[in-house]
């Protein structure tokens, strides 16, 4: 008869078995975790790889990933899937009481951990006092006499480790098989910056154009400024809105410039002209030198505004001029002169002059010295006045231009050509721009001095270019690599007289070019001359096609002598280099552009715009 | 200051003599390995047991063997229609001494006895089957306001009769509900048959060994008592209880559909009760989930009602069991 006592017992189950008890249990909770990881690792790879595999067989379909994106999705997936079972199996909180009835469960000991370690703590609830020692050490020899490894082994599932293996080549030739999708992504990615960068420089130009308003006293509740604003914002806004589709973009900023289009002096270029023209007579004369100076000042925005302040000052000191009637008289008829310039770009402006020259006149002078003060006072206002127009115009031609960068900037954005290589970065044609479309404006503007507009001869540039292209090496191969590199140099110029405009540009480049064939692994080498492309277009421009804005518009020309301009672009290359002559260039150009329409690489329906503009061409030159 | 617990029996002795009792019966009754152990798990609890089967399946040797195995006085009723309560309980009887006075004097009725088998319960009236609960449940006998008390250990084994049920009356629910245990006699395997053949038929009959008497049979009991169980496996046993409720939020679907009414706390003592005596006879100090899942049929059955749909379509109540099992999660909070 066995008379069991409380006391006892709890002496008998002292607080070091517990303490070894709980060690134990804590080994198999870490052995449990590290099973348990490895249990799940390939159910995790399974998961994950299939999230990666189906974004790699979406991606393969629809244009939405590139391969840098659809890998960088498919490992991060990966990671995040394996890190966070890793997490799980290692990290899960669990008690240690969650442990011992998580040991008996595993191993079959029938609630004896999780019993002793419930009774230890709780032994009046459990009325552990008469059973208890017992329980307490059937407990925990049974779990000294487990062994851990061949308890918990550290195996993976045969099926879920076979699966997780196979999904590894899927997972690969999903991601790296050629995949036309992904290059779209690509393109329309590269879309996608461009058209954050166009915006971003359309909302630069938008502010600049506050700020210089601003600076200029230009009103900003100005009707036509307000309009200009709103343009850019609606165009950027709305490239922003289609940035992944090209011809909703494109055709969103067609339409800003058609709207900014509207807003433009049509006369602008003329006005400029006579103000440049009227500048240098100002110039000539001592009185009102400075006046010439400030107004010739093309690249200072308040230059109209120093010019009025100037001719203020001549009103201020008429006696000058009442001294010098000789003087004054020229001044006068030089000042009519200008007012026909103006006639037709600035009436108010023209009155303002031919006012001023009847004033000024040796007669008027003398009588009413008051009269002409005030008429050059007035000259002074209108020339200021005119003057925020000018620069208004300037503004909206900085827009427009801008706009058209941004429109061929995403017009090329992520295009490839047959190298697999941008457009835009392709460094034989970057060598063959020569000028640029302000500098055409500007020289197109000069053919108004002479008989007809087409007098002035405003061919931007003549290119020269040579090629030589892979394909050439060997034309029989199906696919070829080409590389070509050039350099080049420009040079225009234009002269205009009265009667007839005279416009010369000339300009050469050149380049050279290695060509492999990838796919036959043969070499070629070969030379070609030919129409060298540029990412400006419209190299050539007929000036009855283009003013200085760049806008389509027909010039009308004026009888009579016009002043001689000269302009030299700085984009020439270094000295030294060859010039051909234009009408060689139009020649060589013509010629390959023949081969290229007799290749049939050019689209049917475009052969005979451009044999048209060919001819033309040869007919002028 | 000590609490001394008086204690009679060690868990090896008392596994050693459910060993040897299950091998002394086992020389007289073949197979019915999980009758013998769970009527045994029955006596040692103080509990009553159903025995349900067809005649001839020995159940009465079954009790009797029991008795004499564990040295217990056997009794037996044999309960027909014209079975009085008195037949069970006793009587008052007219005595006259040698002097010529006259006094009543109790005889006790066969229910006086540690064993008694109520054969084929069902086929008495209510009346006499009532005469039973009493007993069962309080062991104390009432004849003419007199009080007598059984004797201890009481166990009643009860047999009913599946086939055959013309003119029977089938036990209320209050008095199913006092039996521990219902438990369901299968017919022998073949081999089985043939050993019941041989040693029936033949001419030895096996002289039983007497393992334990009635105050080893209660200190086995006191004993199993102690058995701790921890709150996870106590709250599985309360939870299965409650899933056998229709109206309980935790009733599965089948439950709700075919069940009428769900188990008494009763049946959640005897789960608990005879899952302790299941684990020491294992050879283990405390109650398992399995221990629980393995009683949990016995304790439960005769203890619910099936509704007219569960009845319609033949459902009994070990499938609702099963379901329930496979429903309630051992440990609700398990990680």
């Amino acid at each position: 008869m066995a008379v069991i006592e409380k006391e006892q017992l709890e002496q008998q189950i002292s607080e070091k078995d517990y303490k070894a008890l709980v060690l134990r249990l804590k080994r198999f909770e870490f052995r449990m975790r590290i099973q348990e990881m490895v249990r799940i690792l390939p159910f995790a790879f399974l998961i994950g790889g299939g999230t990666s595999l189906a974004v790699a067989l979406y991606s393969r379909v629809i244009p939405s990933f590139t391969v840098e994106q659809a890998l960088i999705i498919a490992e991060s997936t990966l990671l995040i899937f394996l890190v966070s079972s890793i997490c799980y199996a290692l990290f899960r909180p669990r008690t240690i009481l969650d442990t011992a009835k998580r040991a008996d469960r595993m191993l079959g000991l029938k609630e004896r951990t999780s019993t002793a370690l419930e009774g230890y703590n709780s032994p009046k609830k459990l009325d552990y006092v008469i059973m208890g020692v017992r329980q307490f050490q059937d407990a925990k020899t049974i779990l000294e006499e487990t062994k851990l490894r061949k308890a918990f082994p550290l195996r993976v599932e045969k099926k879920s480790g076979l699966f997780a293996l196979a999904l590894i080549p899927l997972l690969a030739l999903a991601l790296f098989l050629p995949n036309s999708a992904a290059l779209l992504a690509k393109e329309n990615e590269a879309l996608g910056q461009q058209v954050d960068k166009e915006a971003q420089k359309i909302e630069g130009l938008k502010n600049q154009i506050k700020e210089e308003a601003k600076k200029y006293n230009l009103s900003e509740s100005d009707p036509k400024l307000q309009e200009l604003l709103k343009q850019l914002d609606t165009a950027k806004k709305d490239i922003q809105d289609n940035k992944f589709n090209r011809e909703q973009t494109l055709a969103s900023i067609d339409k800003a410039n058609q709207e900014l289009s509207k807003l433009g002096d049509t006369n602008q270029a003329a006005q400029k002209a006579a103000f440049e023209s009227l500048a240098n007579d100002l110039k000539k004369y001592d009185s009102t030198r400075a006046a010439g100076n400030a107004l010739s000042q093309s690249n200072d925005p308040s230059r109209f505004d120093n010019a009025a302040d100037q001719l203020q000052k001549v009103a201020a000191n008429i006696d000058k001029l009442k001294n010098d009637p000789a003087q004054a008289q020229t001044l006068a008829d030089s000042l009519a002169q200008n007012a026909k310039n103006f006639e037709n770009s600035d009436k108010a402006m023209a009155d303002a002059l031919n006012k001023s020259a009847q004033q000024l006149s040796s007669d008027n002078l003398k009588q009413n010295p008051a009269g002409a003060q005030q008429a050059l006072r007035d000259l002074a206002n209108q020339t200021q006045q005119a003057g925020k127009n000018q620069q208004f115009q300037e503004q909206l031609q900085q827009a427009q231009s801008q706009l058209q960068k941004s429109e061929q900037a995403i017009s090329n954005a992520g295009k490839q050509n047959q190298d697999g290589t941008n457009v835009n970065s392709k460094p034989g044609t970057q060598a063959q721009d020569f000028g640029n479309q302000e500098d055409l404006g500007q020289l197109g503007d000069s053919s108004q001095n002479g008989d007809t507009s087409t007098d002035g001869q405003q061919q931007a540039s003549q290119q020269q270019g040579q090629e030589q292209q892979g394909s050439q090496g060997n034309q029989s191969k199906q696919s070829g690599n080409g590389q070509t590199q050039g350099d080049g140099q420009g040079d225009k110029q234009a002269v205009g007289d009265g009667s007839n405009g005279q416009g010369n540009q000339q300009g050469q480049g050149q380049g050279k070019g290695v060509g492999q064939d990838t796919q036959n692994s043969n070499q070629g080498q070969g030379q070609g001359k030919g129409a060298g492309k540029g990412s400006v277009d419209n190299v050539y421009q007929s000036p009855t096609k283009r003013n200085g804005n760049g806008t389509q518009q027909n010039l009308r020309g004026k009888n009579g002598d016009g002043p001689t301009q000269s302009t030299n672009t700085n984009n020439g290359g270094a000295a030294g280099n060859t010039q051909v002559p234009y009408t060689q260039v139009i020649e060589d150009y013509s010629r390959a552009a023949s081969e290229a329409l007799d290749k049939n690489n050019v689209p049917i329906t475009l052969k005979d715009i451009i044999k048209q503009y060919f001819d033309d061409l040869n007919n002028r030159s | 200051m000590a609490t001394a617990i008086q204690g009679t029996m060690t868990p090896e002795e008392f596994r050693e003599i459910t060993t040897r009792i299950e091998q002394e019966v086992g020389r007289i009754i073949v197979g019915q390995k999980d009758i013998v152990r769970y009527v045994m798990v029955s006596i040692i609890s103080g509990g009553h047991v159903l025995l349900e089967g067809v005649p001839g399946l020995g159940k009465t040797a079954l009790v009797r063997t029991l008795a004499e195995v564990l040295e217990l006085r056997f009794s037996r009723i044999q309960f027909t229609p014209d079975l009085m309560p008195a037949d069970i309980v006793g009587t008052n009887i007219l005595l006259e001494d040698q002097h010529g006075g006259r006094q009543f004097r109790f005889q006790p009725g066969p229910i006086f006895a540690n064993l008694v088998l109520a054969d084929e319960i069902n086929r008495a009236t209510p009346k006499t089957q009532s005469a039973l609960l009493e007993a069962m449940q309080e062991r104390t006998v009432t004849v003419s306001n007199q009080t007598y008390r059984v004797e201890r250990p009481f166990f009643v084994l009860a047999t009913q009769n599946p086939i055959d049920m013309e003119g029977t009356y089938p036990l209320p629910e209050a008095q199913l509900d006092r039996f521990f245990f219902k438990l369901q006699v299968d017919f022998p395997k073949e081999e089985e048959l043939m050993e019941i053949l041989g040693r029936t038929t033949g001419g030895d009959k096996p002289k039983l060994s007497k393992i334990a008497d009635g105050q080893k049979v209660m200190a086995m009991g006191e004993l199993a008592r102690h058995i701790p169980v921890a709150p996870h496996v106590q709250n599985y046993v309360a939870r299965i209880v409650l899933s056998t409720h229709p109206d309980s939020d935790s009733a599965p679907a089948f439950v709700k559909q075919y069940v009428r009414f769900g188990s008494s706390p009763r049946g959640a003592q005897a789960i608990m009760l005879s899952s302790k005596i299941v684990a020491l006879m294992d050879g283990r100090f405390n109650v398992a989930f399995e221990d629980i899942r393995t009683v949990a049929h016995y304790a439960l059955r005769h203890r619910l009602i099936l509704n007219f749909e569960g009845e319609a379509e033949g459902i009994d109540a070990d499938k609702v069991i099963d379901e329930i099992l496979k429903t309630v999660p051992e440990d609700k909070r398990s990680k």
